[in-house]
């Protein structure tokens, strides 16, 4: 496996359309290896879209996704994530029956090697793979603080801790970019501190590139590096969180919207 | 705290007294049990290795298939013909392979041709799945019936007796333990319960793997799978060459429970009483796998036997139909009491001691308990994969 540090990711061109409507208009930016890179825009901009045509989840009619260089676009959604791509999900949706340690395991399955027969027989390769990797996600877990339930069913857990448990499992795949889709949603100032907290030190300790969608404006302005803020799938304005801040196509977008006095702000309503 | 641990380790202790009890009945069973009850035992065993394949497949990674029938088919005859008598005089031919050898090879034969189908299914899911694969029961079917200088035909064909090293599973030698003359099915007993417990911990191993982990990913969160590096195509590859696998296993062991096979064994009926096994034993489960294997078999035999205690069974209907609406009302009832089946009743009683915290502070779903903070933040270091 390569070294894996930062990665540079550059967007170019990108567009999706579903029927009538384009999510994604000749979408363009690039984010900078180490950068908690900010994007932002009202309901339905079509920031979630952009996650999925980075992860190949949806494939752009045109435009070509670069990580380091390297085209994403024809990829599949695994091959993207063998990549270094980690990514958590806006809705979390853990009804099964499954533990936080099964869920954060489910993280490693690339890193993992062992075949299906090798697994079968109990090989001692096999068991001692799993336990190494049990070994490094409770190390993960105990990070996020999670390490004391790590036995639980997933659902048990209160929805905070729920959302943890899915951005702990894209960090369990060791990725160079870490994609977040609003990891503060629905979460009290507290909470919200605490993820803030959490995503600055991923960064640093892990030598990470983050890409982060979010509402809370407070939290983005206070830890983001850098701004792309999409309207209707267009990219309306890029820059650094006090230039974006600033700029009179990003108060109008939100006009109207009740997030207009956050963006002004930059606080938390 | 500590008492309540203490009443866990008891009742753990209590549960493992009951498995070593149970095994050592098991093993002694042939000493005391007459013929009908040891065969019986064998067909389950059987059975039960079939339906753990399908629920892999169908439990465990969601995909549902009625083609269950036609990998049986593949295994058993595969088997018979492979073991079967060269000699034509006494029907249609076979290879006259050590029926060791027949077996495996049933197992790896089933898988291949599992392997070679997966293409298709792995591409498709739900009810779609469900529709193709019903194409290959028929299909089955259809080669059962023309291919009868291999199958038989529509008559069928004898499958010849299992052995090992010249040691036959047949009444054919004398072989007495402690007074009890052990005949074919007091040896087949053991045979089943040996290649149960073998594929039941192969099994239980493959659902806790990384495998396992990805089997019920792709079926809950496919999308999820996928960007979380797993590849769902080669996922649903590897449920479906498994149960295969066991499914040729399960095949053979029919083909020498019954001593012959026939097309009508391997009907879409089989296919779906295997999703019965599994629904109600209980889905993606090993235990469920046995416990439903072992019901679904053992039902239709003991009111065909038995029936004639309950009134009306007999003269009313005919113990074949009680055994249906028997079956059919146990069916309901495991979904309407146990949708999780079987092996969730059992596991009512065998169940993981809660962790502490769980017991202390239950939260609300969806409620909004503060996040504990990370409590050691340099404990996170850059790691290089493990490799
Ligand atoms: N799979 C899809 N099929 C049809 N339309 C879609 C699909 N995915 C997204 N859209 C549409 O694309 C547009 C952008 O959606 P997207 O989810 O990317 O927005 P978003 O910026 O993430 O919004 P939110 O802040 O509400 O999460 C919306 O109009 C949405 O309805
Ligand atoms: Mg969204």
């Amino acid at each position: 496996m390569s070294p894996q540090t930062a990665a540079p990711l550059d967007i170019e061109g990108v567009t999706v359309a579903f029927g009538a409507v384009k999510a994604l208009d000749d979408v363009s930016f690039s984010v900078q290896s180490g950068h908690v890179h900010g994007v932002i825009g009202p309901n339905g901009a079509g920031k979630s879209s952009l996650f999925n045509v980075i992860s190949g989840v949806y494939r752009p009619s045109a435009g070509e996704v670069r990580l380091d260089g390297m085209a994403l676009t024809k990829l599949r959604p695994h091959e993207v994530a063998g990549l270094g791509i980690g990514r958590s999900f806006q809705n979390v949706d853990l009804a099964g029956e499954e533990s936080v340690l099964e869920s954060l395991l489910v993280g490693r399955h690339d890193l993992m090697r062992s075949g299906v027969t090798a697994v079968m027989l109990g090989l001692p390769r096999a068991r001692r793979e799993e336990r190494e990797h049990k070994a490094r996600v409770t190390e993960i877990a105990d990070f996020f603080g999670l390490a004391d339930h790590l036995d639980r069913p997933l659902h048990e857990l209160p929805y905070g801790q729920q959302k943890l448990v899915d951005v702990a499992r894209a960090v369990c795949m060791e990725p160079r970019l870490l994609m977040l889709d609003e990891p503060a949603a629905g979460l009290d100032e507290a909470e919200t501190d605490t993820i803030s907290e959490i995503i600055l030190d991923l960064r640093s300790a892990l030598d990470l590139t983050v890409l982060l969608i979010e509402h809370d404006m407070g939290m983005v302005m206070k830890i983001c590096d850098h701004l792309t803020v999409l309207d209707f799938g267009r990219r309306i304005s890029d820059g650094t969180p006090s230039a974006v801040q600033s700029d009179p196509a990003v108060a109008s977008a939100y006009l109207g919207t009740g997030e207009a006095a956050e963006i002004e702000t930059g606080t938390a309503p | 705290m500590s008492d309540r641990l203490q009443k866990w380790d008891s009742r753990l202790l209590v549960t493992r007294a009951l498995a070593v009890l149970g095994v050592l009945l098991l093993l002694v069973a042939p000493l005391y049990l007459e013929e009908f009850w040891l065969r019986l035992g064998f067909t389950a065993c059987g059975a039960a290795i079939g339906a753990l394949g399908l629920n892999i497949l169908t439990g465990a990674a969601g995909q549902l298939s009625l083609a269950h029938a036609f990998f049986l088919a593949v295994g058993a005859v595969t088997y018979s013909w492979l073991a079967g008598d060269p000699d034509p005089a006494i029907g249609p031919t076979g290879l006259g392979w050590p029926p060791v050898v027949a077996m495996a090879m049933a197992i790896v034969v089933t898988a291949a041709v599992g392997l070679l189908v997966s293409p298709i299914s792995s591409r498709l899911s739900g009810l779609y799945l469900g529709i193709a694969s019903l194409a290959l029961v028929f299909i089955g079917q259809h080669l059962l019936a023309t291919l009868s200088g291999i199958t038989g035909g529509f008559q069928g064909r004898s499958a010849p007796t299992f052995s090992v090293f010249g040691f036959e599973f047949s009444n054919q030698s004398e072989l007495l333990v402690l007074g009890v003359p052990f005949g074919r099915y007091e040896r087949l007993w053991y045979l089943g319960l040996l290649l149960l417990a073998v594929s039941a911990w192969a099994g239980r191993n493959l659902l806790k793997s990384r495998h396992g982990r990805a089997f019920r990913m792709i079926r809950d969160k496919e999308l999820a799978a996928a960007v979380s590096g797993i590849s769902v195509r080669r996922g649903k590859q590897n449920a479906f060459v498994v149960s295969s696998a066991l499914a040729g296993l399960s095949g053979a062991l029919f083909a020498i429970a019954i001593g012959s096979i026939a097309p009508v064994s391997f009907s879409l009926d089989v296919s779906i009483q295997y999703l019965v096994m599994i629904v109600i034993g209980g889905m993606g489960t090993v235990t469920g796998s046995i416990l439903g294997a072992a019901v679904v078999t053992a039902l239709p035999i003991l009111t065909q036997r038995y029936g004639g205690v309950f009134p009306l069974v007999g003269d009313v209907v005919s113990p074949a139909a009680a055994a249906r609406y028997l079956y059919g009302g146990a069916l309901i009832a495991v979904l309407m009491l146990q949708p999780r089946g079987l092996a969730a009743v059992a596991g009512l009683v065998r169940r993981r001691a809660p962790s502490n915290s769980a017991s202390e502070a239950r939260p609300i779903a969806g409620g909004r308990a503060p996040v504990d903070p990370p409590t050691d933040t340099d404990a996170l270091e850059r790691k290089a994969p493990i490799t």
